[in-house]
């Protein structure tokens, strides 16, 4: 079978995107722990693993703070899209992040004792019955564990191994990472601090996601009106050329309805690839092409042309007094459904 | 029509980058000014280090936890090599007159060895200067001695307590650091009321300021408090 992301052109954007990344990580590491210690006032420095350990966590914190919020600046701006090109790229490398955090974290704290390391890391702590003085370090093992589960399957063959919908509701996990490492700081590195600062950012960066969240869901597309066994999908002027709209049904997956060349055509609203909303897209070349990585599909029988071979469920549509009507039962992926044409 | 991002088409990688240049320039001097702002903000992990090596003699007292008091009346705490204690090592040469050289770890008044060598010494053992200062109630934060005492920046506060307790399991001195002075100095010594080690429960106090009853002794120049775990409370 060939593989669409090999076959697919790469431009220059791939190399852009990752050194852009890592020079995000770069300039963050290389700050804290080379120029900023510097300016400290501090009786003697921090030793240099617990600063390794302050440098990284943050850093990672940070990561996920502009990962989680690409989603729904996307979905808010269009031009935000190229930062979810590669956004892979970006969690595999927060996942190494976080790895020489927690690295230096067991190398110092649960190290050079006659016991191993890990049991340590388990077994140090255990006063669950306090919140000052709480094993915080389990939130970041379970932060990590979903980083690390992610980054091992981020590859396009795990796409298609567990599905795009299997795929994608695995991804959700970060979320719960995300909350895991608030809890994280939050229990620990914040039980300690006496200068506000760190609480003020990690509280900052939870709000700005949240928030991000909030906004990009209302612009979600309420759920469209039952004319007997069709579904009102709004006039036929709302569609502009080369764009979609969406339409949410009461019951199913949303559906994208296209107009290209004075015709109207639906498929459903997510991609085969990684379930990107197909609505949001464009027509490309005379194909719908997705607004996250570009998989295109062929107007009238929602197929990849070849050599892909991704398919999509397609609709039957009609045109009633200038509103178009979209029949809710999707067909099997790749049937032909003829486009209708705009009176 | 607003620009449309196609990953694969050069072109529109392009088109793209005016937009977002200024944003990704904006991303790396925000990464840049917090890295910086969160590193200058660290607490001062306070004065304690290791300060080369030393060689002393004096008599052994194992319990509750092993330390030596010289000819001069310094009392010196004992701590093996990484998180283990020399309980093992220092029981048979209780009460008698020894020799050790090691790592020296001091902060403030308090100093710790790091026990490379200890072995018996020449002369008889002589019992130090004990002096019963009655029961207080304290309050301050258990720490491990070791790291306290410079061995790790910062080794104490919360973020600090599954370390702290692995030393504890190791078997290495715990040090109570008061939040006031106590009978001259703020760091510790720290036993059971029988004498013996602090017991488990003591885990659940480690690295967190907390209040607690117990008896004062001096040895030598250190005082030991006798703290008995069950009266420990959040002050
Ligand atoms: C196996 C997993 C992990 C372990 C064992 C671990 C351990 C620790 C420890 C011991 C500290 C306290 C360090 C100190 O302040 O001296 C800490 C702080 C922190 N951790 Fe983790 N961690 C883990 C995973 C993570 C992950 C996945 C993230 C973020 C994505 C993270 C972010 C942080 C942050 C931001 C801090 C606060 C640093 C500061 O004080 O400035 N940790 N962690
Ligand atoms: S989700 Fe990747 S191209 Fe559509």
């Amino acid at each position: 079978m060939p593989d669409i992301g090999r076959l697919r052109k790469r431009g220059n954007q791939e190399i852009v995107y990752d050194l852009t990344a890592l020079a995000l990580i770069g300039v963050y590491i290389w700050v804290f722990l080379w120029i900023a210690p510097a300016f400290q006032h501090v009786t003697r420095p921090l030793d240099a693993y617990s600063a390794r350990m302050n440098a990284f966590g943050t850093c990672a914190f940070l990561l996920l703070t502009v990962i989680l919020s690409i989603g729904p600046l996307v979905r808010l701006d269009p031009r935000f899209a190229p930062l979810l090109y590669n956004r892979r790229h970006l969690g595999v490398m927060t996942a190494a992040v976080a790895a020489t955090h927690a690295d230096a974290a067991l190398d110092w704290y649960f190290s050079f004792s006659p016991y191993d390391r890990f049991e340590m890391l388990l077994r140090g702590n255990t006063s669950f019955q306090q919140v000052h003085g709480f094993p915080f370090e389990l939130f970041g093992i379970f932060a990590f564990s979903v980083l690390v589960l992610l980054a091992a399957t981020s590859h396009d063959f795990w796409l298609r191994f567990l599905t795009p919908r299997v795929w994608k509701t695995l991804h959700m996990l970060l979320y719960a990472a995300y909350a895991s490492v608030v809890a994280h700081i939050a229990l620990g590195a914040l039980q300690a601090a006496a200068n506000p600062l760190l609480a003020i950012v990690v509280l900052a960066c939870a709000t700005t996601v949240a928030t991000l969240h909030i906004f990009a869901s209302r612009r979600r597309a309420e759920t469209a009106a039952i004319v007997g066994a069709w579904l009102d999908a709004g006039p036929v002027d709302a569609i502009a050329e080369d764009h979609g709209i969406v339409v949410t049904p009461p019951k199913g997956e949303a559906i994208a309805i296209f107009r290209h060349a004075g015709r109207l055509s639906a498929v459903t609203n997510l991609c085969a690839h990684q379930n990107g909303p197909l609505g949001e897209g464009r027509v490309v070349d005379g194909c719908i092409t997705c607004p996250w990585h570009g998989y295109q599909y062929r107007l009238e029988d929602g197929c990849a042309p070849p050599p892909f071979t991704e398919k999509l469920a397609t609709y039957r549509l009609r045109i009633a007094e200038g509103r178009v009507q979209v029949d809710p039962v999707a067909n099997p992926p790749g049937t032909l459904v003829e486009p209708v044409t705009i009176p | 029509m607003t620009p449309f991002f196609i990953g694969w088409s050069a072109r529109s990688g392009l088109r793209a980058l005016g937009f977002l240049s200024p944003i990704v320039v904006a991303l790396l001097t925000c990464f840049g000014a917090l890295a910086f702002a969160l590193a200058v903000v660290s607490d001062d992990p306070g004065g304690g280090d290791v300060i080369g090596e030393m060689r002393i003699e004096g008599t052994l007292i194992a319990d509750p936890y092993p330390m030596i008091v010289t000819d001069a009346g310094h009392t010196i705490l004992l701590s093996g090599g990484g998180k283990s204690g020399i309980q093992d090592e220092a029981r048979p040469l209780d009460g008698k007159r020894v020799k050790a050289f090691g790592g020296h770890a001091r902060r403030g008044d308090r100093d710790m060895l790091l026990v490379y060598e200890l072995s018996a010494a020449s002369g008889e053992g002589r019992a130090p200067t004990r002096e019963p200062l009655g029961s207080w109630r304290l309050t301050g934060e258990i720490c491990d001695g070791k790291c306290v005492l410079g061995v790790m920046r910062p080794g104490n506060k919360p973020v600090h307590k599954a370390c702290a307790n692995v030393c504890f399991i190791g078997g290495v001195p715990p040090v109570f650091v008061a939040t006031t002075p106590v009978a001259g100095t703020r760091y510790l010594l720290m036993g059971g009321p029988d004498n013996r080690a602090l017991p488990d429960a003591a885990r659940d106090h480690m690295a967190a300021l907390r209040r607690m009853d117990g008896t004062l002794e001096r040895i030598g120049d250190a005082i030991v408090f006798r703290a008995d775990i069950a009266t420990a409370v959040v002050p």
